[in-house]
């Protein structure tokens, strides 16, 4: 019996929150603001959905895999289940204005939108490229407003929520993959609240999240000018404001990389419906990986709508990404080692899909 | 309309409340100067005060605190005017500056100063006695004990006042104030016009005049000797002398009835208790030297006559505090006396039956379990979001934020309606000067968030050299001004932020914001209705540096209620959660509001529209959205 | 009339709010006027705040007592909340004790917040009515609300109280001060309240 007394004390005061936001935004006795987040008061409730659905209470990935994706034949042990790896990048301007790389999610949920697979969609915006906002949107038009890439972790699934309580039925959801694991856990405790029919799930792919420190930090470089963008391509991050661009290393942004991040296996949303991230040796391009039959859906209208282009993925490329997955996911299987010597079981480790990886056997 | 306060018609008996039949003395002796900061159990007279000021011509006003208005009234009697000037007990502390150097001035016109004692603290945060104060300022010291008493001493007050040219405090307490009984009515005094003051004419309080204090003190002695306000009832020659004063009066006088001991006890009741009327006592000391002194709070009355027993080398036996006779559930010298404390004094002193007529048994095992009643805040009250805000924020950030509380309505924020918030508390004022010391504590490794919370009227009366300070010295805080446009706890009385005065007309409006920005503070309002809005500001204050200033302004729910039509609020059931994971009575067991409440046959929440002011904060919080406001802005 | 028991002590309970100062207020002052000794004790500090209030009055031919009643000698019991009655029942209650008690409970924080829990009306009545020589009750709250306003069932219960026969006032007493304190509209909805809290009981 597990409840918000637990996922305090074996989540969220051990740091291990990824602030997703699914918790929060279902319950009151829950609340976050920026990087923070606390049970303001005990509900009592000795079951919560809280801890059952949270993606840092242990996981059988397993299980959970076999119910997304349990007709997907392709299992790939670093970047999970997939039928396809495409390049993709939107190609109606009108779509992709303001969008990070190819605007590919920008453009896919704009079709999923416009095609009626979704009545709403749960996405995270921005005011200054720094503070990230969930918000559920519902009209098309809206979505251009949160393109582009957030760096500091969201509480996104709250917008989940509002979605159902204000009558959303049919939402999709672009997240990070910790925010996908969120999605897919509740609709496997709460099938009632958050229907797997129902739901279009993009994802992200993720190496780390930032915490609000480096908001203050990209302040402090502004050095008082408004900031207007953030961008971190290849090894640089890019602080844009009126008077230019202020160029600095990557391993600035990383020194702010949530610790919570260490303990993520998932570099590319695996259990997503259809999972977008950089194409870093092509400019202008995303990495798209179609996983399921609602993923390749999408792809298709989008494809058919002409607001999206695909080409052939370089087969060194994947398997540079492939690598970059399986050097992540050694660290992090390093990490769910430590934490479990100290008492925390965040997965089975004793798996496959765990042993596998550390014991080398993928290539 | 006419009221017990207004008719002129002498030797009418009326039901009074203690502190009308203070106000009616006052206004039969023709006080022409009244002065005031609202406090319980005293807030009434002013009030009276203010709303008879035109019919009799006088002047009240309520001062931004204590000290100010003793000077004020002083003011006045200066200029030969009778003045009038009241104060709780915690009020007499923050005049006591000035009352001390009363002694040494005197006064001209007749100067009354009430002080209101409040025993067991009904309605205050301690209980204390504050004829020590009396005795400390060598100011004479009257204490009424019934409601005819509150009347004719105060009237007598201003009389004795001019004739020693002395200030006269008189010592009332809770039962007196907001306990009524039979008044008559007296005659209203003529009164007279305001002296010009000429180049010599001087109040000064210097230490050389202490020997004058002193001889106006043995003349007013010398008067209390013979003051009709000290009555005796019982035998000749009793075997035991209760020695009383105040409400003692009541319960010595019942309990020798109920005891069946009238013709062995005798009852010597003082209303002069400062300077002793030292010959009386004795007198009745030689015919009964076994002595049982009744009296709330301190033995004050019992010490000052163990002294003059031994000044006069009397053998005398006393019983009372000292003694453990006379005690509450606290012990001796704490809590207000009542009709059972003294019959089991009495009891034990004689060693006779205490009679009783309770024969209700409680069996603990099989009866009712009787669930306390905490004090909370009213349906609707802004504090309660102001807290639950303050919490949120607080437990979100995570660094433990310490808040100092302040004297006030949201002084129950320290209890169960503000979830224990408060970890100060102490007297008007209190809170933000131990923030600005709180806050200057990171060098020394105190890094939790530090918070300030004080009402509006409280940021007048005592808040701004504590916020000076915070500035001055660079302190790291936040001062939450809980701003409900009204002092609500003593009744609604205005104060300098609402731009009216005790008459009713206008002053100056003084803006809380303006002044404190004046004083370099970064300002910022917040409607704490918007929870939301609320949390997200408070935190975020709480990670800068520096003295900031939140106001949460709302008006007061009950002030807003009399306004108009209340906005109606109503839970959509189908909607409602109830017990279950995602609410689990969020709106009842965690907010708290008494209109938010249980319907148990349903399983369900539900809004009690009796007591519901229609604030709609519990339909921002429901996580359902099964709350439902209309009606409000 | 002369007092049966001198003197009588009357206890009206309830909750911060509920209007019990103004109902002792207006029983005091008809008291008065029917020429008796009259002093009433009040709790104020609570008085909004959702505590626990409760207002003394004594009425003596005799005697200007004091405005607390001992423990156990409450005549009369004119309760606006069922849970406050009890309370102030096992502690100043005795078999002589008239009760009148209007039925509608007032939740306290703690049961709100489900820390304690609000016992079942029946329970409260059985308790006081084993002991207490008489219990009437009377959905007050619910007939104010009828007749108008919530906000006036404590001048109903007032009613209630004066026409129960067990304080020696005539009705006119009680109508004269309704007079005094109120105008207008309020009038006639209290005078309207207080003549249905007079009904409210066939007469013993």
């Amino acid at each position: 019996m597990r409840g918000g007394k637990e996922l305090k004390e074996e989540v969220q005061d051990k740091g291990f929150c990824t602030l997703c936001g699914l918790c929060v935004g279902r319950c009151p006795y829950i609340k976050s603001l920026e990087d923070k987040i606390a049970v303001v008061f005990p509900c009592g409730i000795e079951e919560g959905k809280c801890y059952a659905a949270c993606p840092r209470t242990f996981t059988d990935w397993d299980t959970v895999e076999q119910q997304v994706l349990g007709d997907v034949d392709g299992r790939d042990p670093l970047i999970g289940r997939y039928t396809q790896v495409w390049m993709a990048r939107g190609i109606n301007p009108e779509l992709t204005r303001g969008t990070q790389d190819g605007g590919t999610v920008t453009t896919l949920i704009r079709t999923a939108m416009a095609e009626g697979m979704i009545e709403g969609a749960v996405l995270t915006a921005t005011s200054d490229g720094l503070a990230p906002q969930a918000i559920l949107v519902t009209e098309a038009g809206e979505i251009g407003k949160t393109a582009g890439s957030k760096y500091i972790a969201a509480t996104t699934l709250q917008a989940l929520h509002q979605a159902r309580r204000t009558g959303v039925e049919k939402v999709g959801i672009v997240g990070r993959p910790c925010q996908v694991m969120g999605v897919r856990k509740y609709q496997t405790v709460v099938p009632e609240e958050c229907n797997q029919d129902n739901t279009l799930v993009i994802g992200l792919f993720c190496m780390w999240a930032l915490s609000y420190g480096f908001r203050d930090y990209v302040r402090q470089e502004a050095g008082g000018q408004e900031v207007t963008g953030i961008a971190i391509p290849k090894g640089e991050l890019q602080i844009k404001t009126a008077d230019g661009t202020i160029t600095k290393s990557v391993e600035e942004a990383k020194q702010f990389a949530r610790s919570a991040c260490n303990l993520c296996w998932d570099v590319t949303s695996e259990l997503a419906d259809i999972s977008v991230g950089a194409a870093e040796f092509a400019e202008g391009w995303n990495t798209l990986i179609v996983r399921s039959e609602r993923g390749w859906a999408l792809l298709g209208k989008a494809l058919k709508a002409g607001v999206l282009e695909i080409k052939e993925y370089p087969p060194a490329m994947l398997q540079e990404l492939r690598m970059a997955a399986l050097g992540k996911k050694r660290r992090v299987v390093a990490e769910l080692n430590r934490i479990q010597n100290e008492g925390t079981s965040m997965v089975d480790l004793t798996s496959p899909r765990f042993k596998s990886v550390v014991e080398g056997e993928v290539n | 309309m006419q009221s017990v306060l207004t008719i002129n018609e002498p030797g009418t008996q009326v039901l009074m409340m203690g502190n009308e039949a203070i106000t009616r003395g006052a206004l039969e002796a023709g006080v022409q100067f009244c002065s005031s900061y609202p406090g319980s159990p005293s807030a009434e007279i002013l009030s009276f005060m203010a709303a008879t000021a035109k019919t009799f011509g006088h002047y009240a006003e309520w001062s931004t605190n204590e000290i100010v208005a003793i000077e004020a009234a002083t003011a006045a009697s200066f200029a030969g005017l009778r003045a009038l000037c009241i104060m709780k007990q915690n009020g007499a502390n923050v005049a006591a500056d000035f009352l001390m150097s009363l002694g040494l001035s005197g006064c001209r016109g007749g100067l009354v100063v009430v002080f209101a004692d409040d025993p067991e603290s009904h309605s205050s945060t301690n209980e204390f006695d504050s004829r020590n104060l009396a005795r400390w300022a060598e100011l004479p010291l009257l204490e009424p004990g019934n409601f005819q008493e509150a009347k004719d001493m105060t009237k007598w007050a201003f009389e004795l006042s001019e004739q020693t040219q002395t200030p006269v405090i008189i010592r009332s307490v809770t039962r007196i104030c907001h306990g009524r009984g039979n008044v008559v009515l007296g005659d209203f005094l003529p009164k007279k016009p305001a002296n010009k003051l000429g180049q010599w004419d001087k109040l000064i309080a210097l230490n050389p005049f202490h020997p004058y204090t002193h001889q106006k003190l043995a003349k007013i002695r010398e008067i209390f000797e013979t003051s009709p306000f000290n009555t005796y009832t019982g035998p000749e020659n009793p075997e035991l002398l209760i020695l009383t004063s105040g409400t003692g009066g009541f319960y010595s006088q019942e309990a020798v009835s109920r005891l069946g001991v009238a013709d062995r006890v005798g009852v010597l009741k003082l209303g002069t208790t400062c300077p002793l009327p030292a010959k009386l006592v004795k007198s009745y000391l030689e015919k009964c030297p076994r002595v049982l002194v009744v009296e709330e709070v301190d033995p004050f009355l019992e010490h000052n006559v163990m002294v003059l027993a031994a000044q006069k080398e009397m053998l005398v036996k006393f019983f009372g505090k000292a003694s453990g006779h006379i005690k509450g559930p606290g012990g001796p010298g704490t809590g207000e006396l009542n009709p059972d404390v003294v019959m089991d004094g009495l009891s034990a002193v004689l060693g006779v039956a205490r009679p009783s007529r309770n024969d209700v048994v409680v069996d603990p095992e099989k009866d009712i379990a009787i669930p306390a009643r905490d004090l909370t805040f009213c349906a609707g009250c802004p504090h309660r979001a102001s807290f639950f805000a303050t919490k949120n924020a607080l437990e979100i950030d995570g660094r433990q934020g310490v808040v100092m509380g302040d004297i006030g309505c949201y002084t129950l924020g320290g209890a169960k309606a503000g979830h224990f918030l408060l970890s100060s508390l102490f007297c008007m004022g209190g809170g933000i000067g131990m923030a600005s010391g709180m806050g200057k504590l990171e060098q020394f490794g105190f890094n939790q968030p530090v918070l300030a919370m004080a009402g509006d009227s409280t940021f007048f009366h005592a808040c701004l050299p504590g916020l000076v300070n915070a500035r001055w010295n660079n302190s790291k805080m936040l001062f939450l001004i809980l701003d409900n446009e009204a002092t609500a706890m003593t009744g609604f009385q205005p104060h300098p932020g609402t731009g009216q005065t005790a008459m009713g007309e206008k002053g100056a409006p003084f803006s809380i914001e303006g002044i404190c920005q004046a004083m370099g503070a970064d300002v910022y309002i917040a409607d704490p209705y918007d929870v939301a809005a609320t949390t997200e500001k408070i935190y975020e204050l709480i990670q800068q540096p520096g003295v900031k200033v939140l106001i949460l302004r709302r008006t007061c729910a009950l002030v807003q209620s009399r306004r108009g039509p209340k906005p109606k609020v109503w839970v959509d059931q189908e909607k409602c959660l109830g017990d279950a994971c995602g609410c689990g009575r969020f709106c009842s067991k965690v907010f708290g509001c008494p209109a938010c409440i249980w319907d148990a046959a349903a399983g369900k929440a539900r809004i009690d529209e009796v007591v519901c002011n229609g604030c709609g904060v519990c339909a921002s919080l429901c996580p359902q959205g099964a709350i439902q406001l209309e009606g409000r802005d | 009339m002369a007092l049966a028991r001198d003197p009588l002590n009357i206890i009206i309970c309830g909750v911060g709010g509920q209007g019990n100062i103004l109902a002792s207020e207006l029983v005091g002052s008809a008291a008065v006027a029917a020429g008796f000794l009259t002093t009433i004790g009040e709790t104020y500090g609570a008085s909004q705040r959702g505590g626990s209030v409760m207002s003394h009055v004594r009425l003596s031919r005799q005697l200007q007592y004091g405005p607390l009643i001992p423990k156990g000698e409450a005549d009369v019991i004119v309760g606006f909340e069922p849970l406050e009655v009890l309370r102030v029942f096992r502690i100043y209650g005795n078999s002589d004790t008239h009760v009148i008690l209007n039925s509608r409970p007032n939740y306290p924080l703690g049961t709100l917040i489900g820390e304690s829990k609000y016992p079942e009306i029946a329970q409260i009545l059985n308790e006081i009515g084993r002991v207490a020589a008489r219990v009437q009750v009377v959905e007050a709250t619910e007939l104010a609300k009828q007749a108008g306003s919530a906000v006036s069932t404590n001048v109903l219960m007032v009613g209630c109280l004066a026409g129960s026969g067990l304080v020696p006032i005539d009705v006119v007493h009680y109508e004269e001060v309704l007079k005094q304190r109120f105008e207008g509209a309020a009038l006639e909805l209290n005078q309207k309240v207080f003549e249905m809290g007079v009904q409210a009981f066939p007469q013993v």
